[in-house]
């Protein structure tokens, strides 16, 4: 065997690794999110950190809206956020809540901080989650045309992210 | 905790208030006072269970009460200052009429690592105390409270429970002395200030962003940890992570790195709450931090004892090598080296170091297995795995599979063939080699329970790089004669000559295996039962005489009876006996451990020598021959004022378990002594000493050890 083939089955093996990996989470992924909760979705006025109102319900008729719940205190959420903020910089629509993390500004230094460039919504005392009936972080919701289309909860990757997304 | 009053959107979820309510409620005029809410549940987290009682005793305007709370399976919830992984529960007692405030106190938390951030919590169960002060001593109190519980495993849930009591008449309140006790025990559990440290002062050092807190006064320190917090909440946002500790002329030092994602507050300007705590002692102190570094040298032991640690386990991997199970490997592995000539330096070279990797790569795989379980908040341990039926059973297939292959009787050659198929590949597919080294992690795992398990208990206390850096070690350990053979390929040559004797060695390696593969089945006794085993064991002795007898004929198979029976006879002798016990004092007569009886027996003043042992564990046989039952030790441990309490963890138990847990440890050998002088526990080393075990009996019994601690110290 060459270098060359022997780079190459090598890079065989890593793209097929990957590739199991990718399959298994996305099915465990899938598997997790089919309960899809029998919800609707309370119309409320709603606003961003820097106080812009969002209306939800209305942006999910034009597209997929990705909402994420999340707290600056929970362990698992430091590793899904960034997967999260990826999603926001690409051309998807991303709105975060983050529950019961302080006001504001506390919100909004931990989010520079650690470099995370979604819109959020602050919840500190946890109800908006309340009246979406989200009870654990982190929760991951898409909303279609005014219904929850899919949910997930708890450590999720980029990639079943992005096809959660994408196949709405 | 003053919360602002909120009406939120709640379901009810206080089935047990709300019974309690209903079959109260003919007699509510009468008696008007509620003083239980009962285990209050949330039906969409069933896992978290709240209780609030009155103790009913009544001190002035102040009233003692109890909240409760029970966590299942490995969910966590948090102390007031759990650091960045995670939020207190919070209190709002907003509701409420006739209440002043409330005195919330916090018990010890535990350190846990999760996700790779160190927290502070709780597991299981934990109870507050709570001290209520009225506006009005003998008015009616209205106590209405919303109890946030945060509770984190691989999600993290915040929970509201409802909290309300109603005492119209205050007075007629009568103490539960079963709450009154449950109080009382949780208050004990609270860190105090009763000037039982000496002077205690903390230091702040702005540049490197060090906090260093030092105690002085002479206390006789055994495992001793800090906690930095502050009352006003000004380091709600810093992370201190696990201090560096250090003992420096009897005086205590820990130093923390403090972080933090926002600016830290000026820490010279923050009333620092420090508690200082070890096996029997609890402080918390108020200090205020000058400027600077302390001024003491500190030596630094607790790197030292990590780098001991990372020694240990480097030998404990070496020693892995010479382990019945593993040695036929190495050995085969310097037969083919022979095979092939050992004029190939650059091929030998390739092949051990390509079983090199194979090892160190099963090692990392083993930690992060580990890892995945601690910050998943399992129990771990080193030797669980013993107490699963189906992994002896694999393994006692593999040893003596393995085992048959080297006695010549199996012809698909598993390490063989995987070398002969690699050979044939040519130098540039290190793969079998490379399984060749995993293949030997593999086997060396039934040999590894008393060489590995004080570094993986060690591993497993620390946080995750330090796992990782243990793991390495062994690996690298086990490694050793492999790396040896690849960085001076020329060692090899001065082995003898193929020949006869590589046969001969051979039936040695197989001979090994086998005992190690009747060790292995020795352990499914107790979760099998012993005639189950002993036909299975039979099975196994008869197919493997079938099989000599079919390969090397019925004159083969007459010397292997007429040397195994009466080996095996021997051995089962020997192994009846206890294993080279005949120079052995008669074993102590130990009772089963009960964890009640020990409080129970040190309130009558005698010492409590509890032993968690395991069939598997080869150190709790080490230590209980070369140190329990040994003079001056076994005659100390058969006075009669000692009571000896046996926990047997060969097969899974939630109770003993828990206790390891509650002593911090992950598995064993775990010895603790308790007495009068020390109701807390003594908690022996993993490897037990003569020394060690008689200075805790003596110190259990009160007797003071060490005069020389207490000189003063010239200051």
């Amino acid at each position: 065997m060459s270098v060359k083939a022997k780079v190459w089955s090598g890079l065989r093996q890593v793209a097929l690794l990957v590739l199991m990996f990718v399959v298994i989470t996305t099915l465990m992924d899938h598997w997790r999110g089919r309960q899809i909760p029998d919800q609707v979705i309370p119309d409320q006025d709603l606003a961003l950190l820097d106080d812009t109102p969002i209306d939800l319900l209305a942006l999910s008729h034009e597209q997929p809206v990705m909402v994420y719940f999340w707290a600056t205190w929970c362990g698992v959420c430091r590793f899904v956020s960034p997967s999260v903020s990826w999603m926001a910089g690409g051309d998807h629509t991303v709105v975060s809540v983050a529950i019961a993390s302080g006001d504001n500004a506390r919100v909004q230094a931990y989010q520079d901080a650690k470099g995370y460039g979604f819109d959020t919504i602050n919840d500190p005392r946890n109800l908006l989650a309340r009246a979406w009936g989200i009870s654990a972080t982190p929760t991951i919701l898409i909303l279609k045309d005014g219904e929850v289309a899919s949910s997930t909860t708890g450590f999720t990757t980029p990639v079943g992210l992005w096809l959660r997304m994408r196949f709405q | 905790m003053a919360i602002p009053l909120i009406h939120r959107l709640r379901r009810p979820r206080c089935l047990g208030l709300l019974l309690a309510l209903c079959l109260a409620l003919p007699f509510l005029q009468a008696q008007a006072n509620t003083t239980d809410t009962g285990w209050l549940t949330d039906p969409e987290h069933p896992p978290v269970a709240v209780r609030l009682s009155l103790t009913g005793e009544r001190d002035g305007n102040r009233l003692h009460a109890l909240l409760e709370v029970t966590l299942e399976d490995d969910w966590k919830t948090y102390w007031r200052s759990p650091g960045e992984g995670g939020i207190a529960p919070e209190l709002d007692w907003g509701a409420s009429r006739n209440l002043e405030r409330v005195e919330w106190h916090w018990p010890l938390p535990t350190r846990y690592d999760l996700l790779g951030f160190n927290t502070l919590g709780y597991e299981r169960q934990v109870a507050f105390p709570l001290v209520l002060h009225l506006t009005d001593a003998d008015a009616p109190l209205d106590l209405q409270g919303i109890f946030t519980l945060p509770s984190c495993t691989y999600i993290c849930v915040l929970t509201d429970f409802e909290l309300g009591l109603t005492l119209s008449d205050p007075g007629a309140l009568s103490e539960d002395p079963d709450i009154s006790h449950r109080f009382a025990r949780a208050l004990a559990q609270v860190p105090q200030d009763t000037g039982a440290l000496g002077e205690v002062s903390a230091y702040w050092n702005d540049s490197q962003q060090r906090l260093q807190v030092l105690v002085d006064g002479d206390h006789p320190w055994r495992d001793p940890d800090v906690l930095v917090d502050d009352a006003a909440g000004a380091l709600a946002d810093a992370q201190f992570g696990v201090p560096r500790i250090e003992q420096v002329d009897g005086q205590l030092l820990a130093s923390f790195e403090v972080s933090s994602w926002r600016e830290l507050p000026d820490m010279t300007q923050v009333a620092l709450l420090v508690t200082v705590f070890d096996e029997a002692l609890a402080q918390e102190v108020t200090v205020a931090a000058q400027a600077g570094s302390a001024p003491v040298v500190a030596a630094g032991p607790v790197a030292l004892s990590f780098l001991s640690m990372l020694g240990f386990a480097l030998l404990g991997g070496l020693i892995l090598n010479l382990m019945p199970c593993v040695l036929p490997v190495l050995g085969l592995k310097l037969h083919s080296v022979l095979a092939v000539g050992v004029h190939d330096r650059r091929r030998i070279r390739g092949q051990f170091l390509a079983s090199a990797a194979g090892i160190l790569v099963s090692f990392w795989l083993l930690a992060a297995f580990l890892w995945l379980l601690k910050v998943t908040g399992q129990a771990v341990g080193w030797g669980v795995q013993f107490q699963s039926a189906g992994f002896i059973v694999v393994m006692v297939a593999v040893t003596w599979l393995f085992a048959l292959n080297l006695l010549g009787v199996w012809e698909l050659r598993l390490p063989g063939r995987m070398n002969n198929w690699a050979a044939t590949r040519g130098d540039n597919s290190h793969k079998g080699h490379f399984v060749q080294g995993m293949f030997a992690t593999l086997l060396a795992t039934p040999c590894s329970a008393p060489f590995l398990g004080t570094a993986v208990a060690f591993a497993l206390g620390a946080n995750s790089a330090q796992l990782v850096l243990i793991f390495t070690a062994l690996g690298i350990g086990m490694a050793l004669p492999w790396l040896l053979v690849a960085a001076v390929p020329r060692l090899a040559a001065y082995l003898p000559k193929p020949g006869r004797w590589m046969l001969v060695l051979k039936i040695i390696f197989g001979v090994m295996l086998l005992l190690t593969s009747a060790w292995l089945l020795s352990l499914l006794i107790r979760l099998w039962g012993g005639p189950l085993v002993a036909s299975v064991s039979m099975l196994l002795i008869v197919v493997t005489l079938v099989l000599i007898g079919k390969r090397y004929g019925g004159k083969a198979l007459a010397v292997t009876l007429s040397l195994g029976v009466p080996l095996v006879a021997i051995t089962t002798l020997w192994l009846s006996f206890g294993g080279g016990r005949f120079a052995l004092p008669e074993n102590h007569v130990w009772q089963p451990f009960e964890q009640g009886a020990i409080a129970e027996r040190v309130n009558a003043g005698d010492l409590v020598f509890v032993d968690v042992t395991a069939d598997w564990c080869i150190t709790c046989k080490a230590n209980e021959m070369g140190v329990l039952l040994q003079q001056p030790v076994y005659a100390a441990m058969q006075a009669d004022d000692v009571a000896l309490l046996r926990a047997d963890w060969t097969t899974p138990s939630p109770t003993i378990t828990a206790f390891l847990r509650e002593n911090a440890r992950a598995g064993v050998p775990f010895n603790v002594v308790y007495g009068p002088g020390a109701p807390e526990g003594i908690p022996l080393p993993v490897l037990l000493r003569e020394r060690d075990v008689m200075a805790a009996l003596a110190q259990a019994r009160g007797e003071h050890l060490g005069e020389h601690r207490g000189e003063p110290h010239e200051r």
